[in-house]
């Protein structure tokens, strides 16, 4: 196991399905790393979480949110719109992670500012790769990717 | 007489017999008036003769005394009769002893005066006599009267105002007799008119008229009924004509209803089989589109399964695994595939002025590392320009070499690609020098998911010519195979030629 001193994240993941949160989760821990996640179910959940309306009215502030796009309720282009549009949320990093690879929604995403768009790995060893990589950029990188527009 | 045609022929009737008994009334009364006015005045003559007489006798004394004024009262006394104009007593030499006038009328002398011979002369306005006058056998002198026709006007008047009332109160009388009468005639003449109009009017013809008279009139019924019968007769088989004529037109329409009903199903099939067609289609790739998220759990967590936990698990829990891996990868495969292929109809482009060159070049980069690690030799004739999807005919040229390549034996793959243009279209083939197809399956090859190898010798789904197939047909061309088993293969495929090209 990996001893060495990093920064804890606290990531929100919005996904509906229950088998990608555990996947993610345990590809965090392949990592050997242990980041703090909150997941949301659906869109209205994850706005709720972000601006801590309900039961929230506790919840930290995310460093990084995992977005999916197909989600009940509110989709994710909205959810996504909704960050974009709110001067403090913007300033959170989004990574789109979602089975679409359509190109209508790719542009959407990059159109909001989300700083990657990634398409569901079918193959573990990839998803692990990904998520690394995800993990690498994000508790090493001293900076974030700056975000698209103002 | 134009005016007696078009009144009834009952008032025709009454008229010919009224103004038959008028023309007849009016010729007896005239030749009375005439016969009366012809005679009259010689009795008024021979009156006046008598007249004469009497008065000259009276005068014959005076002629001998020669006494003028006994003569002239002896005229005097012709003041009785009024329509005496003038007389005059005369001499024996025809001298005038003495006259009388009426008041204003003129005075002459008569020319017979000194012929002494009686005479009588009937003028248009009067009537002249002359007498002599005798005493015993001796003639000593005369009389001349002159009488005006006064009295033959006013006879001729009364005569004819008789004669009017006559005629008036006889045409009365033949009115009323004509108005009786005619009826003999027009009765039967209008019940037969009756008759037709009701027949007209209603169009039965078994109507017969009834014969009451032997006359004309009843040969005319008789006609006329014979006429019934033949029309009866005519009209039945119009009738049963036009019944038939009718029933052949209804049976078109029908007939001809029925072809529309049929064409209209055609067409309502066709429009069903195109919609079903679209939705096939976007069944496809929503299906293998939405069947691709649980697969990618299965396989993601039977990898996890076997990462995580392989070490603890014996030889045949592994093997299993590793059947569902292989099973879960060639199911993401088909899928893929059936995805690829439901978009060659479901996401095309608008075809567009396409250069095959840039296209097939674009392809041979796609393809540099499989023609690197195969050696292969490509080469190819001027490829037109044409209408085309272009990023289908990439994947058109891509599959059909890739397969060349594929499929090849023991020597390395020289492939080529030739071009000519034939009527309306152009003839593309890529040739190889591989292992060949047997004839046999020549067509089984195009249809999806079909392969004749197994999946050890060569890899893969089946589903590249399956494509193929669709691409060229969605341009509107053929494709097709001719090869032998071990000596290579040559894929045919036509795409419409564009004007100018």
């Amino acid at each position: 196991m990996n001893t060495e001193q990093y920064r804890r994240l606290r990531i929100l993941h919005v996904e509906d399905n229950i088998g990608d949160v555990r996947l993610i989760a345990e590809a965090i821990r392949e990592t050997g790393r242990d980041h703090e996640i909150a997941v949301a179910f659906d869109g209205v959940e994850a706005l709720d979480y972000l601006h801590r309306r309900g039961h929230y009215a506790d919840a930290w502030r995310p460093e990084l949110i995992l977005l999916d796009l197909n989600l009940p309720k509110k989709g994710g282009i909205e959810v996504l719109a909704e960050i974009n549009a709110d001067k403090e949320l913007r300033q959170i990093p989004v990574v789109v992670l979602t089975s679409s690879s359509a190109p209508q929604d790719i542009n959407r995403a990059y159109a909001l500012n989300a700083n990657r768009y990634i398409t569901k790995p079918a193959d573990l060893s990839e998803l692990f790769n990904v998520v690394g990589e995800l993990e690498k950029y994000w508790t090493d990188g001293a900076t974030l990717t700056p975000r698209r527009g103002v | 007489m134009f005016w007696l045609r078009d009144i009834s022929i009952t008032r025709k009737l009454t008229t010919i017999v009224v103004a038959t008994s008028a023309a007849a009334l009016l010729m007896a009364g005239a030749a009375t008036i005439i016969y009366e006015r012809v005679t009259f005045p010689k009795s008024l003559a021979q009156h006046l003769a008598s007249l004469a007489d009497v008065v000259g006798n009276n005068s014959a004394a005076a002629i001998l005394f020669n006494d003028e004024t006994a003569a002239a009262e002896s005229l005097q006394a012709l003041k009785a009769t009024p329509n005496i104009m003038m007389a005059q007593v005369y001499r024996k030499d025809g001298g005038v002893l003495a006259s009388y006038v009426r008041v204003g009328e003129p005075m002459a002398t008569l020319s017979a005066a000194k012929t002494g011979i009686s005479q009588e002369t009937i003028a248009a306005e009067y009537v002249d006599i002359f007498r002599p006058i005798f005493v015993g056998a001796e003639r000593v002198g005369g009389i001349g009267l002159r009488s005006d026709l006064t009295e033959v006007k006013v006879r001729l008047g009364a005569y004819a105002q008789t004669w009017l009332a006559v005629l008036f109160v006889s045409l009365l009388g033949a009115l009323g007799v004509a108005a009786v009468l005619q009826r003999v005639v027009s009765l039967p003449i209008l019940n037969l008119a009756g008759i037709a109009r009701r027949i007209s009017n209603e169009h039965d013809y078994s109507q017969r008229a009834v014969k009451e008279t032997g006359d004309e009139i009843g040969a005319l019924v008789d006609g006329f009924n014979e006429m019934l019968s033949q029309i009866e007769a005519r009209d039945g088989a119009l009738t049963q004509a036009q019944g038939e004529l009718e029933k052949r037109v209804r049976d078109l329409q029908q007939e001809v209803a029925e072809r529309q009903r049929a064409e209209k199903g055609l067409a309502e099939k066709a429009v069903e089989l195109e919609r079903s067609n679209a939705e096939l289609q976007q069944f496809a790739y929503v299906a293998s589109h939405d069947l691709q998220e649980p697969l990618r759990m299965v396989s993601i967590y039977t990898q996890l399964l076997a990462k995580r936990y392989g070490p603890k698990l014996d030889g045949a829990a592994l093997e299993f695994i590793g059947y569902a891996v292989d099973g879960v990868k060639r199911m993401r495969l088909l899928i893929r595939d059936l995805l690829e292929y439901s978009r060659v109809g479901n996401r095309g482009k608008f075809l567009a002025m396409t250069d095959c060159n840039a296209v097939f070049d674009l392809t041979l980069n796609n393809l540099e590392a499989v023609i690197e690690e195969s050696h292969a030799r490509i080469t190819r004739d001027p490829l037109p320009v044409i209408m085309a999807d272009d990023v289908q005919l990439g994947q058109l040229f891509q599959n059909l070499i890739s397969n060349a390549i594929k499929y090849r034996d023991s020597k390395p793959p020289e492939i080529h690609v030739g071009c000519k243009q034939e009527e309306s279209h152009w003839l593309f083939w890529v040739r190889d020098n591989g292992i060949g197809i047997d004839p046999q399956y020549a067509e089984r090859i195009f249809i999806i998911f079909q392969r004749l190898h197994g999946k050890g010798e060569y890899p893969g789904s089946g589903i590249g010519l399956a494509i193929c197939k669709k691409i060229v047909e969605r341009h509107g061309g053929k494709i097709w195979v001719e090869s032998e088993l071990g000596k290579g293969s040559t894929f045919y495929f036509t795409l419409p030629a564009t004007a100018g090209s």
